[in-house]
């Protein structure tokens, strides 16, 4: 008797608990990995309501972890990542590798649901790879030029035209607390942050056969002029990336620096910035400076369904939530950076179209990420006197190129 | 041979979880490092010795193991210095020693990322807690985090602050066990404090710092969290330690073989090291110190 009441309970037990498991399998969270900065925070939000019944983990750490994480999701083969934060440099190494979804079918598929035809074809292709779209772009990033407007009225100044002119102002500017410029070489902030100085007054980061060309003659110009320029910027630059450079900005310890177009809305924020209505952005000396595309993929280790990982991408930046995060990040949708009122209301955006004008992405090498974090090793050492410039960078330039002859480069 | 069985059947829970997590990554590690083993490829392909006389090879591995032994040399020795004093202060001290010694505990008990961001908000630059508060008395002080020679310096500090509380207790707890009679013959024939010191309370103490020291030195071998959020081995390769090197080339450049190679390496001179130190105390121990 005892036994036929334990089976009835145990019965009754598992059938009113199958549908709560069958329902806890469904709802198991869909996993975001992504870097932090206000925008993405933003998107971040707008996916965990984006779909009904949907979950998002969302998992937000600075750049250079999150990248390190998506790797190490990839390369284990998990399905522990559903949706992932991307820039155009990683996107060509995951691509290259086969790791994330293309999405040309799904973008066809849902063009006119989520007005997917809106999206600048500029930003979709800086998240292009071999032809194919492997990411919805969220925002084209530019690094500018950020300046105080007050201390250079006061001092008679024009932004540089020249990265000599930078090195006089960051010295004319400089104190002891208020240093001349702030510079970003921590983690992987020096490709960006060295692109304008090496590209305009060196010769590139690499020839048209991917053999580096950033240690030649001009490259080293450009390397010591950064380090007499490094002289004269807030300390403990080689530990400091996006997050504290914001922070120099905002306490008002810098009086100049290249600055990513997503931090701008900081400066203005009373309850984070010291400098409200004080600074003022311009294109970087000689322009051609880093542009990065951002966006979000679809991991192919993902077991959850693809559409339904699309659409919470799709509706995360729809029209409207684009207008919403207008003050944070560019936005990609036409509809929504071309509207006047938009373009009048935050004032930094005619410098950060002049910027997109003239600025450059990373070299589209899928080992660029590798390759550049051995190249600014060695461009560190020099900027702080540890090695001579042109050991520095001879040294870094055989490391990619053996690297780069590991990956299967130059045959023939 | 009857008894044994039962005692095979009692440890084999433990020799099964030892084997998963200990020998099965440690003989994958020896295995993967005579491979060209890169997670952005298909292909892994047998590399005999190469992995290795390119790293000896290296002027970066040697670097970083110079840099590993001064970092690790500087921050024992100042934890020990540190350590025994407090400890005995706490041992001189008849109130408030159990409210001090937890204070004093803390830092050790705080996780090493989370003490390492705690750390950072005070070192960086002009408004970090140091340099802000320092500034406010018109003193500017130097660039601890970004100037080669100062980062180490750092770097020492934060280990110190980490690692220092656990040298103090485990020495107090030694001067917990002293035969008191020794110290009062000792004061009663006129021994100064300073003579306390350096011949009862030292000569007695050396096996239990040579363990301490030991077993430290073996820990800051692997130093990595605190260097990786304050410096990431910065500025330049200044405060790059083995195992920072090894996480670049495994977890940055993905290139699992080469990495396993530089973990066995530096499993090599780690026992070498450790060897030396038991030789060093069993020899000790002959002279009955």
């Amino acid at each position: 008797m005892a036994k036929t009441k334990i089976g009835r309970r145990a019965a009754l037990g598992t059938a009113l608990a199958l549908p709560a498991l069958n329902v806890r399998a469904q709802s198991e969270p869909v996993t975001l990995i992504s870097h932090r900065y206000p925008a993405l925070e933003w998107y971040a939000d707008k996916m965990k309501s984006a779909l009904p019944g949907v979950t998002v983990d969302a998992r937000l750490m600075p750049s250079g972890d999150a990248g390190q994480l998506q790797r190490l999701q990839f390369s284990a083969a998990s399905p522990g990542m559903d949706i992932l934060w991307l820039n155009g440099s990683l996107m060509a190494f995951y691509a290259k590798n086969g790791w994330i979804e293309p999405l040309d079918d799904l973008i066809a598929k849902f063009k006119d649901e989520y007005k997917l035809g809106d999206i600048n074809p500029t930003s979709l292709k800086g998240l292009s790879y071999d032809g194919k779209i492997y990411g919805l772009p969220l925002t084209t990033n530019t690094l500018m030029y950020a300046y105080r407007e007050d201390v250079f009225a006061e001092r008679k100044l024009q932004p540089p035209t020249t990265w000599e002119q930078q090195v006089e102002i960051a010295k004319q500017l400089h104190s002891p607390r208020r240093s001349g410029t702030t510079l970003s070489l921590k983690w992987d902030m020096p490709p960006y942050e060295l692109s304008s100085v090496l590209n305009t007054v060196g010769d590139g980061w690499f020839d048209k056969d991917w053999r580096p060309i950033f240690q030649t003659e001009k490259g080293q110009k450009a390397i010591d002029l950064y380090k007499r320029l490094s002289a004269f910027a807030v300390p403990g630059f080689t530990s400091q990336a996006n997050d504290e450079n914001t922070v120099n900005f905002a306490q008002d310890v810098a009086a100049t620096g290249q600055q990513w177009a997503t931090r701008c809305a900081t400066m203005d924020n009373p309850q984070r910035s010291k400098v409200v209505g004080k600074m003022q952005w311009a294109v970087p000396p000689g322009g051609r400076q880093a542009l990065s595309t951002d966006g979000y993929a679809i991991s192919k280790f993902s077991a959850k369904n693809k559409e339904m990982l699309f659409r919470i991408l799709a509706k995360a930046l729809d029209e409207e939530s684009q207008r919403g995060a207008a003050d944070l990040a560019t936005p990609t949708r036409r509809a929504v950076l071309n509207d006047p009122a938009i373009q009048a209301k935050f004032r930094w955006y005619p410098a950060v179209s002049k910027c997109l004008e003239v600025g450059e992405p990373l070299p589209a090498l899928a080992e660029f990420n590798e390759a550049g974090e051995l190249a600014c090793k060695r461009i560190v050492q020099a900027i702080i006197g540890q090695l001579p410039v042109k050991e520095a960078l001879t040294t870094g330039a055989a490391e990619v190129t053996e690297l780069l002859t590991r990956r299967g480069y130059y045959k023939g | 041979m009857g008894e044994s069985g039962p005692m095979w059947l009692f440890m084999a829970p433990s020799v099964l979880v030892i084997a998963l997590v200990l020998f099965y990554p440690f003989f994958s590690a020896v295995y993967y490092s005579f491979f060209n083993y890169y997670l952005g490829s298909q292909a892994i392909t047998f590399a005999g010795l190469d992995n290795y006389t390119n790293l000896l090879s290296e002027e970066r591995f040697w670097i970083t193991l110079g840099n590993t032994f001064f970092i690790v040399g500087c921050s024992v020795a100042l934890q020990l210095v540190l350590g025994l004093a407090l400890a005995l202060a706490l041992y001189a001290c008849t109130r408030g020693v159990r409210l001090i010694s937890l204070l004093n505990f803390l830092p050790h008990v705080v996780t090493p990322v989370v003490g390492g961001i705690f750390l950072k908000w005070m070192f960086v630059g002009r408004w970090g807690l140091l340099d802000a508060t320092l500034i406010g008395f018109n003193i500017f002080p130097p660039d601890w985090l970004g100037d080669p020679g100062w980062a180490k310096f750092t770097v020492i500090l934060a280990d110190t602050w980490k690692f220092m509380p656990f040298l103090m207790l485990v020495l107090y707890a030694g001067l917990q066990a002293f035969d008191t009679a020794l110290l009062e013959a000792a004061r009663i024939d006129g021994a100064s404090p300073w003579q306390l010191l350096w011949y009862i309370i030292l000569p007695m103490m050396k096996p239990l710092i040579l363990f301490v020291v030991a077993i430290r030195t073996m820990d800051a071998f692997r130093f990595f969290d605190l260097i990786y959020v304050l410096t990431n081995g910065g500025p330049g390769t200044a405060t790059e330690t083995i195992t920072l090197y090894t996480y670049q080339i495994g977890f940055r450049l993905l290139e699992v073989g080469r990495a396993s190679a530089l973990g066995v390496l530096t499993l090599i001179v780690v026992a070498m090291m450790v060897a030396g130190l038991i030789w060093f105390m069993q020899r000790r121990g002959r002279e009955a110190f």
